[in-house]
């Protein structure tokens, strides 16, 4: 007798198990005895396939292939294209307005550089004229010894960009997007296979990787963005707001990650409204403020050229702060009943002054924080002056 | 240098790469859309579907026709048996009044109102109404109803030569007959004009000069008496002889007389016969001028009679050649609906395309990325095509079954030209698509333009009918242009190079519209 099965033609296990591998969540472990079983299995013929289809995974997963030497060195070779970014008295004026004045500032390489500022005093527009965008009105901008616009497709190659929108194809699934900007950087398919996955790896995206980008979370969207800035191995990393929109604990994430990427070498230069933030990981941080650049040092520099003073914050059981502080020698002192702040010049004397007093008044410490003013304070000192001027 | 060849390789490849990851993302974009990609591949095979079996066929149908006549009679009934084929639809109204109301309503497309007792010859003429709103149509419904009445009127014509012809005839073949005898008179006449003529000379040659001193009469009296005298006979003895002679004589002189009198009437009956020879000559004369006449009139007779009724009838006969030779709407629509397709599938696809990418928040990043911008606007542009291919493949699939040989005889032709349109309308597309900022505006403007293209086409209103400096920017319309050269292609199976002026154009536009379409996507950086 004629068997149902002999009829199915054979085909290699291994191919059917590739070829149904994006369906297994849909109908489980195939069997590959013979097709009744996956009919059986509720596979809904072609609908399900379109259904991926429409999603965006429709291959299955390609292997990481060999790439050749000579395109690894020459790979190589463009990361290692590094070096300062010296922005030399850099204006950009769209028609009769003007972004940007006079702008100079130095960027050394591996560092990570925050430019802080009110919305619309040219953040975007000085990361957009570094990248190449735009063209500056005057000045230059120099990477590496060469002019950023007579060398800007070598300069382009070396820059990774992630704007305030995410900047990707929402109909493009995650792999789909980094290869194809992948691509227009100027890589190989192979390099590209090479790359996508430390990318992936890196920006946490490896299980999401078929997943269509707007069908992604928040954190996501920005980590993708991210991936797509990195795929060509820039040695310097833009990022314009790279926390705006996430929720404290993807900050944190964030954060880590630009980290990360710092470590990796790479020059990070990045805005934020978030002075916490910009205190937190910058080593350099730039204020601008009406398209001019008033301010540029680490956070402490910034912090010390705004006030000298030492912040003490103090909470005690009793709460009877004015008794307790009387005859130190600070420069102004708030309080709001339940703590107070001192701003004093000698910060750890005054300190051990209060345990010794707290002691002997038998009262108790509650909380006890010896500080420099905040970025932010000094942000504003900053800027408020500038606006005087 | 080997680093420097490798280097060289990999940006070649690379270029290569990023121009099919540029095409299989925009793939990929429109067809994950499921309306556009469902739009995209059924579109234009519902619309060819639709058209072709619409405009498959030659006449007009289903045209209602509105006829009134306060008396109907046989003459207009025929007229109306001959209007109400399968083309038209005839309803007898039952005023002039409800039938022009009823054409107004849109109930009837056209309104026949017969004189009452319609008769030919008789006075009165059949009046149509019909509504000029329907600018397309009009023309075609008097034509067809012009066609079926003068086909009607021309059979009457035919009828009455007819009659006429037969008439002719009958009175051709009398005039044979009186012809034999006025000629029968006219040998008589002449007959007649030979016996006076002997007559004449008879009569002429009739000597009746008499006098009686001819005889001699007197003289022998004379001589008697001289005999007397010298006898000196007695005169009474010659009395009875002198009598005699006397009596004689005067016999004589009757005679004379007589003669005198005869001869007087013979040149009465010569002076008579002569005026009668005359009159008889000039009779002769005048019979032979009869019977040149209606001889000359009998051959005009015969030539009438040859000419046929219908000649009569229809004295100037056209034949309208079509210098294309199908049969169809559909055949001569083709051209058009395939460039109408080809237009507004261009023009819609490459501009929202464009305005799309532009919309999209990756556009800035491609900004930024080493790649050329002539790369993207090729892509954009092979994107564009291979959809419009793919739809022209469906649509010349399904024309295939409908024109078969007549089409696969220029498809390649055909197909290289519809390309070449289609470039003309993707770039202006994407140059639309790169001006304006919005994708309703977009629409809007594409569709602006489609219309506009169309309208000033011909396809609507004949070119004709626009002023002439009008008709000038007309004949540049790019849809125009398209239409003519595939026309040209597709129904009189020209080559490319008797396609002239509008195949030249249409590469001139394409090439503005290369450079206009670069130039945007620079000036489009400003709007990010």
């Amino acid at each position: 007798m004629l068997k149902y099965n002999s009829l199915i033609p054979k085909i290699p296990k291994e191919r059917l198990r590739q070829a149904f591998s994006p369906y297994k969540n849909i109908i489980g472990e195939v069997n590959l005895g013979s097709y009744k079983n996956i009919l059986s299995n509720k596979l809904g013929s072609y609908k399900d396939f379109l259904a991926n289809y429409w999603a965006g995974s429709e291959k299955p997963e390609k292997k990481r292939e060999k790439i050749s030497e000579e395109e690894l060195k020459l790979y190589d070779k463009y990361k290692k294209i590094t070096g300062e970014i010296k922005i030399n008295s850099l204006s950009k004026k769209f028609g009769n307005h003007e972004i940007l004045n006079n702008i100079n500032l130095s960027i050394p390489k591996g560092k990570i550089i925050g430019l802080v500022g009110v919305s619309g005093s040219g953040k975007t527009t000085l990361l957009k004229l570094i990248v190449g965008f735009y063209k500056p009105s005057k000045g230059n901008i120099v990477f590496n010894g060469k002019d950023t616009l007579k060398y800007n497709r070598e300069i382009r190659r070396s820059f990774g960009f992630g704007a305030q929108e995410n900047c990707f194809y929402d109909k493009l699934n995650v792999d789909e997007n980094i290869r194809y900007f992948g691509k227009l950087y100027g890589l190989t398919d192979d390099y590209i296979n090479y790359k996508v996955d430390d990318i992936l790896d890196l920006v946490d995206l490896k299980e999401s990787r078929k997943v269509l980008a707007n069908e992604l979370s928040t954190g996501m969207r920005r980590r993708l963005d991210i991936a797509c800035s990195l795929i060509h191995d820039p040695s310097v990393l833009i990022l314009d707001e790279p926390t705006e929109d996430l929720d404290p604990k993807l900050r944190k994430g964030m954060l880590h990650l630009i980290r990360k990427i710092n470590k990796e070498g790479k020059t990070v230069i990045m805005t934020s409204h978030l002075l916490g933030e910009i205190e937190q990981i910058c080593d350099v941080v730039g204020i601008i403020s009406e398209g001019k650049l008033i301010k540029i040092g680490s956070p402490e520099e910034l912090k010390r050229q705004y006030s000298k003073d030492f912040e003490i914050h103090l909470e005690t059981q009793s709460k009877n702060y004015k008794a307790l502080l009387r005859g130190l020698k600070y420069s102004k002192m708030t309080s709001n009943g339940k703590r107070a702040v001192l701003y004093v010049s000698n910060g750890e004397k005054i300190v051990k002054e209060i345990v010794g007093r707290v002691k002997r008044k038998k009262d108790k410490i509650v909380n006890l924080r010896l500080s420099r003013p905040s970025l932010s304070e000094a942000f504003e000192a900053f800027t408020k002056n500038i606006k005087h001027k | 240098m080997k680093e420097r060849g490798v280097a060289n390789k990999i940006r070649n490849v690379t270029v290569v790469s990023a121009f099919f990851g540029l095409l299989k993302k925009n793939l990929k974009i429109i067809l994950r859309s499921r309306n556009s990609a469902m739009i995209i591949l059924l579109g234009p095979l519902i619309i060819i579907f639709l058209v072709g079996a619409a405009f498959n066929t030659s006449s007009l149908f289903n045209i209602k026709v509105g006829a009134f006549s306060s008396s109907y009679s046989e003459l207009a009934e025929s007229l109306i048996q001959e209007l109400g084929d399968k083309q038209f639809q005839v309803e007898k109204l039952g005023s002039q009044e409800e039938c022009i109301s009823k054409l107004k309503g849109n109930e009837v497309h056209v309104c026949a109102v017969f004189p009452p007792d319609l008769q030919v010859g008789s006075e009165g003429s059949i009046e149509f109404f019909v509504d000029n709103s329907k600018i397309n149509l009009v023309w075609i419904i008097i034509d067809s109803l012009s066609t079926k009445v003068s086909t009607k009127s021309s059979e009457l014509s035919i009828q009455l030569a007819n009659s006429l012809l037969d008439t002719l005839s009958e009175t051709d073949s009398k005039l044979g007959r009186e012809k034999s005898t006025i000629e029968s008179i006219s040998i008589s006449n002449e007959e007649l004009n030979k016996k006076f003529s002997e007559s004449l000379t008879s009569l002429d040659s009739l000597d009746l000069s008499f006098s009686v001193s001819l005889i001699g009469v007197d003289k022998i009296s004379n001589k008697l008496d001289d005999v007397i005298d010298s006898n000196n006979y007695n005169e009474s003895l010659f009395e009875t002889v002198n009598t005699a002679i006397r009596n004689s004589i005067d016999k004589a002189e009757d005679y004379e007389k007589t003669i005198n009198n005869t001869e007087a009437i013979k040149n009465q009956l010569i002076s008579y016969l002569t005026d009668a020879t005359g009159i008889l000559s000039e009779s002769k004369n005048k019979l032979k001028g009869v019977e040149g006449a209606i001889s000359e009139i009998s051959s005009d007779i015969s030539n009438a009679k040859s000419t046929s009724a219908e000649s009569i009838a229809t004295p100037i006969k056209t034949k309208i050649n079509p210098v294309a030779t199908e049969k169809t709407h559909l055949n001569f629509l083709f051209p058009t609906l395939v460039v109408l397709i080809v237009m507004f599938i261009g023009l819609l696809l490459s501009s929202i395309l464009v305005v799309r990418e532009k919309l999209s928040s990756a556009y800035f990043r491609n900004f930024i990325t080493p790649t050329k911008d002539w790369l993207f606007i090729l892509s954009d542009y092979v994107t564009n095509l291979i959809i419009i291919f793919i739809q022209l493949v469906i649509i010349f699939a399904v024309a295939l079954y409908f024109f078969k040989e007549s089409l696969l005889a220029v498809m390649i032709n055909s197909f290289i030209i519809v390309l070449l349109l289609s470039t003309l309308f993707i770039f202006l597309g994407m140059l639309i698509g790169y001006l304006f900022k919005s994708e309703e505006t977009v629409v809007l403007a594409t569709f602006s333009l489609g219309s506009l293209f169309l309208f000033f086409s011909g396809t609507i209103l004949p070119l004709e009918t626009l002023p002439e400096y009008i008709r000038g920017v007309a004949d540049l319309n790019p849809f125009v242009l398209g239409e003519g050269v595939l026309k040209k292609i597709m129904l009189f199976n020209l080559g490319f190079s008797e396609l002239g002026f509008a195949l030249q154009a249409v590469l001139i536009y394409i090439a503005i519209l290369v450079a206009g379409v670069y130039f945007a996507r620079r000036l489009s950086k400003r709007a990010i």
